[in-house]
């Protein structure tokens, strides 16, 4: 259940690797800093689903990751 | 680190009678096999670990797994039941001992049965007591168990001997093999991916990013709409801003419209104020000089008269200019009619006294008055020429009346001339008097005359420069309109532009009014605009969903992917162990597929070296397939399989040319494997195991063989199963 | 002929005028309205006397043209009837009996024919010294000499003032 496993499986996908220009997927961790902005979104993600947060207050972290409302 | 079945111990459980002492099987790594014939106890190996970890007990009688409380009756061995007295309490229990890398532990689950009936397979004949579970642990060092009191963790060594998701795996009675992997059921390769990978992770992560992609896409078209609302809100503040414009301009161009009228109303007026008094002006000046005019034409005229008479001035009797120069005439005249009278009155003399001797002369002497006068100085009673009363009846009165009478006397007087021309010369003597009386003074009436003239004209000069000045001055005020203009039609035109003025005035209160509301409104309209603009759609929320709908595509992908990959390891494993499994089958050949089936469920198919599926095969190979696949999931176990393989083997089910495939595989595959078979079983041999028995313990990964013996012949209550340690 | 009727008889004369003054008449004359640049006289008559006062002053006697080259305007007595100015200029003419040719006495005793000559030379007298003044006064418009201001007919009676008359003294005492 390696997080960082986890998302380098996801994130290794080639049309996301490709639109954010992530060249070593292998480099890539759940814990800052992170590489890019969908790598920090995944990591969130992983990361407090792993703590168990519920998906609306995963959601709102994600949102603040852009400084939405 | 794997954990290591140490011993198990059973204390008056089932068929096992006698303290846990009596009844331990040692384990070791490596292949562990008891061989136990039905109703040997095999059964109840099982029924430790499910009470050990399930606090459970399987029913053999309805095969229903039921909690241990509920019939712990029935797990009580006979015996112990019997050789309990009422009152009496008897133990049962089991204690499994197992090594991590680091500890050993020990762990005890008990209870306390108290008889009290005597019925002893009645479940009211006796009063259950659970012990709580007693855990020790130690360390390989100390041989000494130390307690461990804390639930939690006594919690935590139960479930570290097999962890709860790989039980299924590692610890199985023999048709569940047929349960664990059935392949009719998609669940079940899922569930072994599952356990073997994080899919359930993922699998969460898929909901989770496919529900964000969800949201993020609603709070996208929210924005938009938002955004759309606002765009039409912001659209129709515009339109309004814009409608609100058109009027401010049509109302501002009438108010101008106005402002020009009144502008032109007023300078109107102005100018015709100013007329107006210059009017007002004009009109004093023109009173004025209707007032100078007359005087110059009445001066003018007394001049002209003036002049015009001034020649007449030469006949007038009051001036006789006419007479100048004839200064002379008087004298001569009067020296002509004395000379005349001399003679006339000598003549008259003569023929009076020739007619009347007596008669006096009466001849008056120059200057007598004549019949007026004398009538006048009768009347008046008065005598003019000596200026003295003569009142009637007075001598002089009587003298004037004979005086009157003797005119006309004198009428009768006789002839003496032809012609009495005395009158004649005596009456223009007389009546010429104001023509030669004043012919001195004329030269001075000529000097007067003049003098009066010039003054006249000095006056009417004067007269006339000032009419002059006034008609200059009445000039100088400057009159828009022709001179003509009288005073009321320049009071109507100021009347009017006043007029005009107040309408005006009127129209643009009110317009202005007008234009302030709409001014006001546009105001208000773009402050609302300006708060309604549309700021894009945050870019964030789009990129939100982009990353969103990625990851979620991804999420799936990657979950997908994993799974497949856990599929195909599967397979690999599968095969491979498939491959060990039949290895000593003749039929061995082919390979195990894993295929996808239109519902997602996966097939095992075994192909054949020719690539023909191979189906209905026997049970045997049916086992063994399923035992691959189970196998395969150990092997495909990212971290080593370290957990112990608690197993029923139904060998005859697998065949002989399998069992030495499976227990080789076993071998292989789990650290430590605790199989129970029957099937080795021969009751006749020394040895009590079958030729097949003998081989297989022969093999170097078999390190322990138990076979369980029930003692034969006795009553139920009597069974007990006894061990014989083979290796 | 009492002197009432002599003096009527004078009265009822209407002198004339040379036609040839005319002109001058209407020039210096205002009878009715003509107004001219020259000072005027009213009526004729005035320019008359002026005339013949004139012509008496400056010892200026002219003979009429025939009778048909003349004009005759109004009777004597209606010259300035409400005024004496006709027994001044009579007193005038009768002064200067010896010139006209008759004795003052002589009169009382002459008929009236001899009456009425008398008058009538009493007439041409008149006549004649005005026709001298007109002529006079014409000679100076002709020359342009005519004074342009209302005391123009002063000024012209005024001229040679003494000499004219100390003249006709001179005359009268002969």
């Amino acid at each position: 259940m390696d997080r960082n496993q986890i998302l380098r499986e996801i994130i290794s996908d080639k049309k996301i690797c490709e639109q954010h220009k992530i060249k070593d997927v292998q480099t890539l961790t759940t814990t800052p800093p992170y590489y890019n902005k969908i790598v920090e979104v995944m990591s969130v993600i992983i990361n407090e689903n792993d703590n168990n947060l519920s998906e609306t207050q995963i959601y709102r972290k994600i949102k603040n990751l852009h400084n939405l409302a | 680190m794997a954990s290591i079945i140490n011993s198990i111990s059973f204390k008056n459980f089932f068929n096992y009678f006698g303290e846990f002492e009596d009844t331990r099987y040692d384990f070791e790594e490596g292949v562990n096999i008891i061989v136990a014939d039905n109703g040997a106890g095999k059964s109840k190996f099982f029924n430790a670990f499910l009470w050990l970890f399930y606090d459970q007990i399987l029913d053999s009688d309805d095969k229903i797994k039921k909690g241990v409380k509920d019939i712990a009756v029935k797990i009580i061995s006979d015996k112990a039941k019997n050789e309990t007295p009422i009152g009496d309490s008897v133990e049962t229990g089991i204690q499994i001992e197992y090594s991590t890398g680091r500890w050993k532990y020990q762990i005890i689950k008990s209870f306390r049965a108290t008889r009290i009936r005597e019925n002893i397979t009645s479940f009211d004949s006796w009063q259950i007591v659970m012990n709580d579970v007693e855990v020790n642990q130690t360390d390989h060092i100390l041989p000494r168990y130390k307690p461990v009191f804390d639930a939690e963790e006594k919690n935590n060594v139960i479930k570290q001997l097999i962890l709860p998701n790989l039980r299924q795996y590692s610890f199985f009675q023999g048709e569940e093999v047929d349960s664990i992997i059935d392949f009719g059921k998609k669940s079940s390769i899922e569930d072994a991916v599952r356990t073997l990978t994080d899919i359930s992770k993922y699998e969460s992560l898929v909901l989770l990013t496919k529900s964000f992609k969800l949201k993020a896409e609603r709070d996208l078209n929210r924005q938009v709409d938002l955004n759309d609302a606002q765009n039409d809100r912001f659209k129709k503040a515009n339109e309004i801003k814009a409608e609100l414009e058109k009027n401010y301009e049509l109302e501002t161009t009438k108010l101008k419209e106005f402002k020009n009228l009144y502008e032109a109303a007023e300078k109107e007026k102005n100018e015709l104020e100013e007329n107006f008094s210059n009017a007002e002006r004009r009109n004093e000046f023109d009173i004025k000089i209707k007032e100078q005019n007359r005087k110059v034409n009445e001066v003018g005229e007394e001049y002209s008269k003036f002049l015009e008479t001034l020649n007449s001035r030469f006949f007038d009797g009051n001036f006789s200019w006419i007479s100048l120069g004839f200064e002379n005439i008087e004298a001569e005249f009067q020296h002509k009619i004395q000379k005349f009278r001399e003679v006339h009155y000598e003549k008259k003399a003569l023929k009076n006294i020739s007619n009347n001797p007596n008669k006096q002369f009466h001849f008056l002497p120059l200057d007598s008055p004549d019949s007026v006068s004398l009538k006048n100085m009768i009347e008046k009673e008065h005598c003019f020429v000596c200026d003295r009363e003569a009142k009637e009846g007075s001598h002089a009165h009587n003298h004037f009346i004979k005086l009157k009478n003797r005119a006309v006397d004198s009428k009768k007087d006789i002839d003496f001339v032809k012609s009495n021309l005395e009158g004649f010369f005596g009456g223009l003597q007389i009546n010429a008097q104001p023509f030669y009386n004043k012919i001195a003074s004329i030269e001075d009436s000529i000097l007067k005359t003049r003098e009066k003239e010039i003054a006249l004209n000095e006056r009417l000069t004067k007269l006339k420069k000032e009419l002059k000045f006034l008609k200059d001055q009445k000039k100088d005020i400057l009159i828009s309109g022709t001179e003509d203009e009288n005073s009321q039609s320049i009071i109507n035109r100021y009347k009017g532009s006043i007029k005009r003025m107040e309408q005006s005035s009127i129209q643009i209160e009110r317009l202005e009014g007008i234009t302030k509301r709409i001014y006001d409104s546009i105001k208000n309209t773009e402050k609302e605009i300006a708060s309604l603009v549309p700021s894009d759609i945050p870019e964030g929320y789009l990129l939100h969903f982009n990353l969103c709908s990625d990851l979620a595509e991804a999420t799936v992908k990657a979950k997908e992917r994993v799974f497949d990959n856990m599929v195909n390891l599967l397979e690999q494993y599968a095969n491979e162990h498939f491959q060990n499994l039949i290895k000593y089958n003749e039929l061995a050949g082919g390979h195990l597929k894993f295929d996808k089936t239109p519902s997602g469920a996966i097939e095992f198919n075994y192909i054949d070296n020719k690539g023909n599926l191979v189906s209905g095969a026997a049970e045997g190979f049916q086992r063994m397939k399923k035992f691959s696949v189970v196998m395969a999931v150990i092997s495909a176990n990212t971290n080593k399989y370290n957990y112990p393989l608690l197993a029923d083997a139904p060998l005859s089910a697998f065949g002989s040319a399998f069992t030495e495939g499976f227990f080789e595989a076993t071998g292989k595959v789990f650290p430590q494997s605790i199989i129970l078979v029957n099937d080795l079983y021969d009751k006749d041999d020394e040895m009590k195991i079958n030729e097949l028995g003998k081989k297989i313990i022969k093999g170097d990964l078999v390190k322990r063989v138990y076979v369980n013996q029930v003692t034969e012949g006795v009553e139920q209550v009597e069974l007990v199963t006894t061990k014989i340690k083979l290796k | 002929m009492t002197s009432q009727e002599f003096k009527n008889t004078i009265l009822i004369k209407s002198p004339h005028y040379a036609n040839s003054r005319i002109p001058l008449i209407q020039l210096l004359a205002n009878k009715g309205s003509k107004k001219s640049e020259y000072s005027q006289f009213g009526p004729i008559y005035e320019l008359y006397i002026y005339a013949f006062m004139l012509g008496i002053k400056k010892n200026l006697r002219l003979p009429l043209p025939p009778r048909s080259l003349t004009t005759e305007f109004a009777k004597i007595g209606t010259w300035k009837r409400d005024s004496s100015l006709v027994d001044f200029l009579l007193m005038i003419v009768f002064t200067r009996s010896e010139e006209i040719g008759f004795e003052w006495n002589d009169l009382e005793e002459m008929e009236d024919a001899e009456l009425n000559s008398v008058i009538s030379k009493i007439i041409v007298f008149i006549e004649e010294y005005a026709n001298g003044g007109l002529e006079y006064l014409h000679g100076l418009l002709d020359k342009g000499e005519l004074e342009n201001s209302h005391y123009m007919f002063i000024d012209l009676y005024k001229e040679n003032l003494q000499d004219t008359i100390s003249k006709s003294v001179k005359q009268n005492r002969l």
